[in-house]
């Protein structure tokens, strides 16, 4: 594998230089913000303003211009969410669409991007275009097929086919994947192998650890990607009892829907859980190399 | 059953299953199915999947069915769109998977069932205690096909003006003197606009943009020819059709000013559903569907009054309505179940459970929104003229004069002066709906003469139908 | 796919997979396999039928009858073909390096050490999770020419702002707006990426006196190519495919006039709105042509100037 060699990636350098102290000056860190505060006020006003719609009335939601704080302010927007949607039952439905997704985002699809970043193989670059070329159909005209197939197999009515293929991983977090993996020096496994390690311990004690900022950013995007998914829950579900949260919001929306302020109180609760998620999971983008591998 | 009915139900039941029943379902002619009562022996429950509207109101409304048909269980299922588009629907029927029972929009209907996609009740209709004159003419008229009846028309709804009686009496117009044609439509639009040096503060009437009746509206006014007898030629080229977007353009340079700023002013938060520049008071006549009076309802405060929308020198009373029907899919196991299930729900009881479910939500509503006085139900307007009787008996009574005269113009207009959605498209209706659209509004900006237009969306409204037809009769 | 069995046919098969190399490729097979059996069941057949169906004439109901290359002979002659071809080659010529620039820099922005952190990065991945609807509406608010923030603001400079989302030259741009501000996965992207750079590679850099700037030209980017690599094929496949941004923009339309009917619409349209699934799965094919061949260029391209990119023949 011809490994560019107009920059050196420097895990021998990082290892031997002591941390110099962080030196922040106060006027500095003003600064910071001064940039930052600006910027995310325009980038979270899509929530102030759901949450602010939550709460209307639909004789104020129906001004315009609109106004932005409700008046009367009606908490009650929020209980009576669950009279139409039982939002806490479709949550427990969600998750087990939610975790299988998570599990091949993590496990199967990073098994398959680890061997395109580092493993030599016959055929391996045109397996890899195969990989990408899955996702340049648009999915309005392989819906049919595909339902068909899973009509084959009896699944249809049920959870099997928003769970199953996902386990197997995609060709999205394979990709996103073996480019991150890329970029960690392989001397580190050559190492561990070079010890009689095998591929797979190697794998998993040695590159998942020094890949746990893109691991994160993969849970988060299987999370939202399956937490939002609409098509294949409405087409494949045919009872109630399995709804997932974005199918009970259809409710809200049906040609005699039209409550808005509970829509968007059932969004803004829907929403929540992935923002937790986000601010919880973030933190673990700070432990990259220097952490979590050499020090470690 | 026609052979070519046959042979379509053979290709649908892909998964195999279903063949044998449907087969049998389609040559065994239903017996009179004698409408179950308290007094039959205990029999076994049936349960039949419904797919149409989810939630607590739908789901009230099946759980009253056992209360007519004890031994019928109806699982309810949300269907998603069925209005542009019919994603489960379609995709579970071409797999061979689909429910018994379930809603449909009104535009496509006769393009599916012409392709076979609902199953023939004509027989159990004939054979049950309906009769045809029960319903709405027009609406059960958009469920036959070629003399068959395919579905049974559960709601509709009519489009009329609206104006709003403070502006009138603001401008010198009399509060209770309506525009009634076209001329006077003009002239009460210009003493309506307010305008703040460039700035639209209040619009009097923008047709086509505001509100939901589009150019269908005016141009069956005018007595504009949408579709010939056999429904294979479209005649939206028809002189009446130029005339009717000309007219609409020339009203948009003499009194709304540049499309382009009209559409700006509302645009997407109309049918995003936030924002009614009517009820808003941000336009002072609309010509929108009846349906709006519930809106008005939940918002008290604005005094208005309901007409037939203004028609021209010539021109006739007119209007259009849609909505949706119950049908039977081609794979239901329980044909004649499902048949009792789509007579229920269209039915006197059906909508009496209805009714009652949406009071009570009307109670939540006004005590969740803190609206002051009782709570207040428009009821939807219902097909079967039995439960339209019946609604108007129970609940017409509780609302005010408004109201009463809004639900009397509506019965009007739906047994003597409507039309439908969907038989007056055809076999390409959505094409036909999208055309239209793109004319006006390639019109309307000046990209094109309404004639160009109206011609433009002659042949491509055209080719479609034709293919739909070719398809059908190589079929 | 042949590729699963790929050299048994050659003579020196068995001691090829007894050598080094040969047990490494054994191990890129079994690595890759869990993908490959789901590739092989559920995605390779429905692909294949889609692009198939292409050659069809099939309104979804009633059985697909072969025509040929008729489908792709009306697709020459269709003027939505290219309108909507061509409105999504604006969008992803403006939109995917924009959005790249713009997520790149903010995860610049974000990367640093500062309290609340924790909080600003998730305020500005905030329009990624928003549902769709939500912040349609809101953009729809914002862009209303006569009382939307965004006029407003341009009021103050007494620049008399366009209607935006009703007017044909400006709708692309509204909509190209919306996608670089929700970009946020394309920012958490490379916020992980930079977070992979060793602290101590830029506090050598910084004793040797290397201004930021320097840092960044000849740290940071260099080591983030493989990232920015990530994020332009999957902006190019990702953009030729822009829908729901749109659609609930427009009302499903792709007005006004059409100057917003992105490709994935119209192929929405044919499929579902039209029943004309042959005709929509010949728009999928043309599309995935187009999309492969770029992306084929770009991985092609890549060994010029992406770190560490493995050789691509």
């Amino acid at each position: 594998m011809a490994t560019d060699t107009r920059v050196q990636p420097a895990p021998a350098v990082a290892a031997a230089q002591p941390r110099p102290l962080r030196r922040r000056s106060g006027l500095m860190a003003v600064f910071r913000h001064v940039i930052l505060l600006p910027g995310v006020v325009f980038f979270v006003i899509p929530l102030v303003f759901m949450v602010s719609t939550s709460l209307k009335a639909l004789r104020q939601i129906a001004l315009f211009p609109p106004e932005l704080i409700p008046n009367p302010v009606l908490w009650a927007n929020y209980p009576e969410v669950f009279h139409y949607a039982p939002m806490h039952l479709y949550f427990v439905n969600t998750l087990f669409l939610v975790l299988p997704a998570i599990f091949g985002a993590v496990f199967t699809s990073s098994l398959a991007a680890y061997a395109f970043a580092r493993l030599r193989a016959p055929g391996k670059n045109a397996i890899f275009i195969v990989l990408l070329s899955t996702m340049m159909v648009p999915a309005f005209v392989t819906m049919i097929p595909t339902y068909i197939l899973f009509a084959k197999l009896r699944w249809v009515g049920g959870f099997k086919p928003l769970v199953i293929p996902y386990l197997m991983g995609s060709a999205f977090f394979v990709f996103l994947l073996r480019q991150f993996f890329l970029t960690i020096p392989r001397e580190l496994e050559d190492a561990a192998f070079i010890d009689g390690s095998s591929r797979l311990r190697t794998f998993t004690g040695i590159v998942l650890p020094l890949a746990k900022p893109v691991l994160a950013t993969v849970t988060i995007f299987a999370f939202m990607a399956s937490w939002n998914e609409y098509m294949g829950p409405l087409i494949y579900l045919s009872n109630k009892k399995q709804y997932v949260l974005s199918l009970g919001l259809q409710v809200f929306t049906d040609a005699y829907g039209g409550e808005w302020g509970l829509l968007m109180a059932a969004s803004t609760m829907m929403v929540a859980p992935v923002i937790l998620l986000f601010f919880f999971a973030q933190k673990h983008f700070v432990t990259g190399i220097t952490m979590s591998g050499l020090k470690g | 059953m026609s052979t070519r009915a046959l042979s379509r139900r053979n290709f649908l039941a892909l998964s195999g299953t279903a063949a044998a029943s449907l087969v049998a379902a389609a040559c065994v002619a239903p017996e009179v199915a004698p409408a179950a009562g308290e007094g039959e022996p205990m029999m076994e429950t049936i349960e039949l999947n419904h797919w149409g509207f989810s939630g607590p109101i739908w789901e009230s409304i099946w759980e009253a069915i056992p209360d007519t048909y004890p031994n019928l269980k109806v699982n309810p299922t949300e269907i998603g769109d069925i209005v542009f588009g019919d994603q489960k629907y379609l995709t579970a029927v071409a797999a061979g998977t689909g429910p018994d029972t379930a809603l449909q929009g009104r535009h496509t209907f006769l393009q599916f069932a012409a392709k076979g996609l609902y199953y023939d009740v004509t027989d159990q209709f004939d054979a049950s205690d309906l009769n045809r004159d029960d319903y709405t003419p027009v609406q059960l008229n958009e469920t036959v096909w070629e003399g068959k009846i395919y579905g049974l028309p559960w709601d509709t709804d009519v489009r009329f003006l609206y104006w709003n009686r403070d502006h009138f009496a603001e401008v010198g117009l009399d509060p209770d003197q309506p525009p009634t044609t076209w001329a006077e439509l003009e002239e009460y639009t210009d003493k309506l606009n307010i305008r703040d040096g460039d700035e639209v503060v209040r619009y009097g009437f923008v047709p086509y943009l505001y509100g939901n009746s589009w150019m269908w509206l005016w141009a069956f006014q005018a007595g504009a020819p949408s579709l010939s007898d056999d429904k294979r030629t479209v005649l939206c080229d028809d002189q009446i059709w130029i005339d009717t977007l000309q007219w609409l353009v020339d009203f948009y340079d003499n009194y709304v000013g540049d499309f382009e700023s009209a559409n700006s002013f509302q645009q997407g938060l109309q049918s995003a559903g936030l924002g009614l520049p009517f009820v808003a008071g941000k336009t002072s006549m609309s010509a929108t569907g009846s349906w709006h009076v519930g809106d008005l309802l939940r918002s008290p405060g604005v005094d208005y009054g309901t007409a037939p929308a203004p028609i021209p020198a010539g021109g006739m009373k007119s209007t259009w309505s849609c909505g949706f029907s119950i049908i039977m899919a081609p794979g239901s196991e329980h044909p004649e179940e499902a048949f009792q299930v789509m007579r229920w729900f269209t039915g006197t009881p059906g909508w009496d459970a209805l009714a009652t479910a949406d009071v009570a939500e009307a109670k939540r509503t006004w005590e969740r929104e803190q609206l002051e006085g009782d709570p207040k139900f428009w009821p939807r307007l219902a097909c079967y003229l039995p439960a339209l009787e019946h609604l108007e008996k129970t609940y017409l009574p509780e609302l005010g004069e408004i109201e009463n005269s809004t639900w009397a113009l509506s019965l009007d207009a739906l047994r003597n002066w409507t039309h439908g959605c969907g038989s007056v498209m055809g076999l390409a209706a959505l094409q036909y709906w999208v055309e239209m659209d793109n004319a006006a509004r390639n019109a309307l900006s000046k990209q094109m003469t309404p004639e160009e237009a109206m011609l433009n969306c002659k042949t491509l409204v055209q080719e479609a139908t034709d293919q739909a037809w070719e398809s059908i009769d190589n079929a | 796919m042949a590729a699963t069995t790929p050299t048994l046919s050659t003579p020196t098969a068995r001691g090829f997979w007894k050598s080094l190399r040969g047990r490494e490729a054994l191990s890129f097979y079994l690595f890759i396999a869990p993908w490959t059996l789901g590739f092989l069941a559920f995605i390779l057949g429905p692909i294949l039928a889609s692009l198939a169906l292409g050659f069809t004439q099939y309104d979804i109901i009633l059985p697909a009858k072969w025509v040929g290359l008729k489908n792709f002979r009306d697709l020459i002659a269709d003027p939505l073909f290219r309108i909507s071809l061509g409105n999504t080659v604006y969008i992803v010529l403006m939109a995917v390096p924009l959005g790249m620039v713009v997520s790149f820099l903010i995860a610049l922005l974000l990367n640093q050490k500062v309290r609340g952190m924790a909080a600003y990065r998730t305020g500005y991945f905030i329009p990624s999770i928003v549902p769709a609807v939500a912040s349609a509406a809101l953009w729809l608010y914002l862009l209303q020419p006569q009382w939307g923030l965004v006029n407003g603001f341009l009021d103050l400079f007494g620049i008399k702002g366009p209607t935006w989302l009703a007017s044909t030259t400006w709708s692309k741009p509204s909509i190209i707006m919306l996608m670089v501000w929700a970009s946020g996965g394309t920012m958490i992207i490379y916020l992980a990426g930079l977070q992979d750079i060793p602290d101590t590679l830029y506090e050598a850099a910084s004793i040797d006196g290397a201004s930021w700037l320097r840092r960044l030209v000849h740290v940071t980017i260099p080591l983030m190519t493989p990232t920015i690599f990530f994020t332009l094929v999957m902006g190019i496949i990702g953009t030729f495919q822009v829908f729901s941004v749109v659609f609930v923009l427009t009302d499903g339309m792709g007005g006004p006039l059409n100057s917003t009917l992105v490709y994935l619409i119209y192929v929405y349209r044919n499929a579902f709105v039209f029943f004309r699934m042959g005709y929509a799965s010949a728009l999928s094919l043309i599309l995935f042509l187009i999309i492969l061949v770029l992306t084929l260029a770009n991985v092609r391209l890549a060994g010029r100037w992406v770190y560490s990119e493995v050789e691509m023949e």
